[in-house]
């Protein structure tokens, strides 16, 4: 930096660095703050701290108790985004919002948390305003000597992490995988900014026109969350509350051979050596033992185990162990669920 | 009425190995394969080639040796491949991934749809084929298992944890295919071999995109900075507790793990 820049700064004819603030993108579901986007708010309270700049998140919603929550989780201030045409999600709405909105009051950095939604418009909003994205980020940090955000994510699944920032191009935009920063503390004390905004997203060509829920029907060896039923289950009708407990949690259902042999469930959803093989992201294995057969077959990224003996070869390689008797606490957390 | 089908050669993240010193892949001997989730995009490109009768492109960016992935999108029953290769594209920037790919859909020519799969298995970005669109400056139709076309418009199903949506688009448009729809067509050897014997995976290097090395470097955004290995050993937790307890706690850590994607 030259000395008359330097003295442009110093005599205030010159911001140097325009973009400021942290921005949070909130999403919410059924009218609340989701935890994903709390997390993200926490660590960009973080992230602020060591910047000296501010939190401000944006919410897509007219209600100010949401707004008041955010303040009390870490905001300096809330911007409630009003856009058109009002109502249902739409994506090229909010992203066009986003954008423009970025585009005006320039923040320094941009978060989202790292959900279906949240990851297409931060792609979107980032391409718009051709500046760098780093997506599912399980760590954020500041380098201080260049202030630039650190964004560490983990590739070949998790074999490697890498570290990348965006050296030029402002705002640094990236997404958070959630579960990987701390849900903050609701400080009652807290004070920030509430104001609502009105964005002209321009011309939006895409249009929902209908609305569904829909139960995922997938082929065993595809599905994302297993609920694996073994011999500890006892009956048929324990296994059929493994079936209700599935469905609320939108899970396919497996069954060892040593169940299906007993009877417990049909020969097509046998998962073990002489069954189908699965890698789930999520399994949920209750009353299974875990023999040489069993495991073979199964590469989880998650592996939770209900059974009766600690000494059961399941819990040698599970990452959550809960000894109890699996279908008394399968049935309650079906009745929990609900 | 033409489809574009983005693909992306991939290393298997079960095969890759890391070399604990220096922190790099160790992909010495790996074949690049088709990425998973695209073969969904494919097979949904074809699916509407058969009934619309249009014909699909393939599209991917990587070295070389992604050609053989194209091939197998040709032995799947595309009738042209391309393949965006040059030496100079070297660091990983995604950004820039769907920059170049946006350039080449565009002299391609006339298209109606731009269909990508939702994330490849290496680095799982979910970025580019948002980004596509938006360089193209056309609408994203996301997270699709159901296409209907007619009336130059586009009517989908976009699927987000348990609920869907149903979007109607004017033409061009991009979409990006999850699993779960139409599952993707083995090719026979027949037409396997007829792949590798009498079709062609047309190279494009930066110049047939007319870009040159600065545009490529300004269209850079983002850097690697490190890469760590970061040692997780499996460990069990083991909870002993009573079942009433048991339940809530397995319900709220399930719960967790679903808000991951």
């Amino acid at each position: 930096m030259g000395f008359e820049e330097l003295l442009a700064i110093y005599e205030g004819k010159l911001v140097k660095e325009e973009h400021r603030n942290i921005w949070v993108s909130i999403e919410l579901k059924r009218g609340e703050i989701t935890d994903p986007s709390l997390e993200v708010l926490g660590k960009a309270r973080q992230l602020a701290d060591m910047l000296g700049t501010r939190v401000e998140a944006l919410v897509f919603s007219s209600k100010r108790e949401v707004a008041e929550k955010l303040v009390r989780y870490g905001s300096d201030n809330v911007y409630i985004v009003k856009t058109f045409p009002q109502g249902k999600f739409n994506l090229e709405t909010y992203a066009k919002s986003l954008t423009k909105l970025a585009k005006e009051r320039k923040p320094e950095i941009f978060l989202f948390p790292h959900t279906y939604t949240g990851s297409a418009i931060a792609a979107l909003v980032a391409a718009n305003l051709e500046t760098g994205l780093v997506t599912n980020c399980v760590d954020l940090s500041i380098d201080t000597s260049e202030r630039v955000l650190l964004q560490t994510k983990p590739i070949y699944n998790g074999k490697l992490n890498v570290v990348i920032y965006t050296p030029e191009r402002k705002p640094q935009i990236a997404t958070l995988k959630p579960g990987s920063a701390a849900k903050p503390f609701e400080d009652e004390l807290r004070s920030g900014g509430i104001s609502t905004i009105e964005v002209d997203p321009g011309e939006i060509k895409t249009k929902v026109i209908g609305e569904e829920k829909v139960k995922i029907k997938r082929d065993i060896e595809e599905a994302e969350i297993v609920f694996w039923g073994g011999t500890g289950l006892g009956s048929k009708e324990n296994f059929d509350v493994l079936r209700r407990l599935a469905e609320k949690f939108g899970a396919t259902v497996a069954a060892t051979r040593e169940a299906v042999e007993m009877g417990l469930a049909e020969e097509d959803i046998t998962v073990g050596l002489t069954g189908k093989r699965i890698k789930p992201r999520v399994c949920l294995a209750f009353g299974v033992k875990g023999s040489y057969e069993n495991l073979a077959a199964v590469k989880a990224k998650h592996l939770i185990a209900v059974n009766e003996d600690e000494e059961d070869p399941i819990f040698k390689i599970a990452d959550l162990g809960v000894i109890g008797n699996p279908s008394k606490i399968a049935e309650l957390m079906v009745k929990k669920s609900s | 009425m033409g489809i574009v089908v983005c693909v992306k050669a991939v290393y298997d993240p079960e095969e890759v190995r890391v070399h604990k010193r220096t922190m790099t892949l160790l992909i010495e001997g790996l074949h690049l394969k088709l990425n998973p989730l695209d073969k969904y995009a494919v097979e949904a490109a074809l699916k509407l080639k058969e009934k619309w009768k249009t014909s699909v492109t393939a599209l991917s960016i990587g070295p070389e040796e992604a050609e053989d992935v194209l091939r197998r999108t040709l032995a799947m029953g595309v009738n042209k491949a391309y393949l965006v290769t040059d030496e100079s594209i070297k660091d990983h920037d995604p950004f820039l991934t769907a920059y170049l790919l946006s350039k080449a859909i565009k002299k391609l020519g006339d298209f109606d749809l731009v269909v990508c799969g939702e994330k490849s298995i290496d680095w799982e970005n979910r970025q580019v084929g948002p980004q596509i669109a938006a360089f193209l400056q056309i609408p994203l139709l996301h997270r699709v298992d159901n296409i209907e076309l007619g009336n130059g418009k586009v009517r989908v199903r976009e699927v987000f944890d348990g609920e869907a949506l149903w979007v109607e688009s004017p033409l061009p448009a991009a979409i990006t295919i999850i699993k779960g729809g139409n599952k993707p067509r083995f090719p026979s050897p027949w037409n396997i071999s007829k792949a590798y014997r009498k079709m062609r995976v047309e190279k494009w290097g930066l110049k047939d995109l007319g870009l040159s090395r600065e545009e490529l470097k300004a269209k850079t955004v983002t850097k690697v900075r490190r890469q760590f290995i970061f040692e997780r050993k499996r460990e069990t937790k083991l909870m002993v507790e009573e079942a009433e307890a048991a339940s809530d706690k397995l319900i709220s850590h399930l719960n967790k793990l679903l808000e991951e994607i």
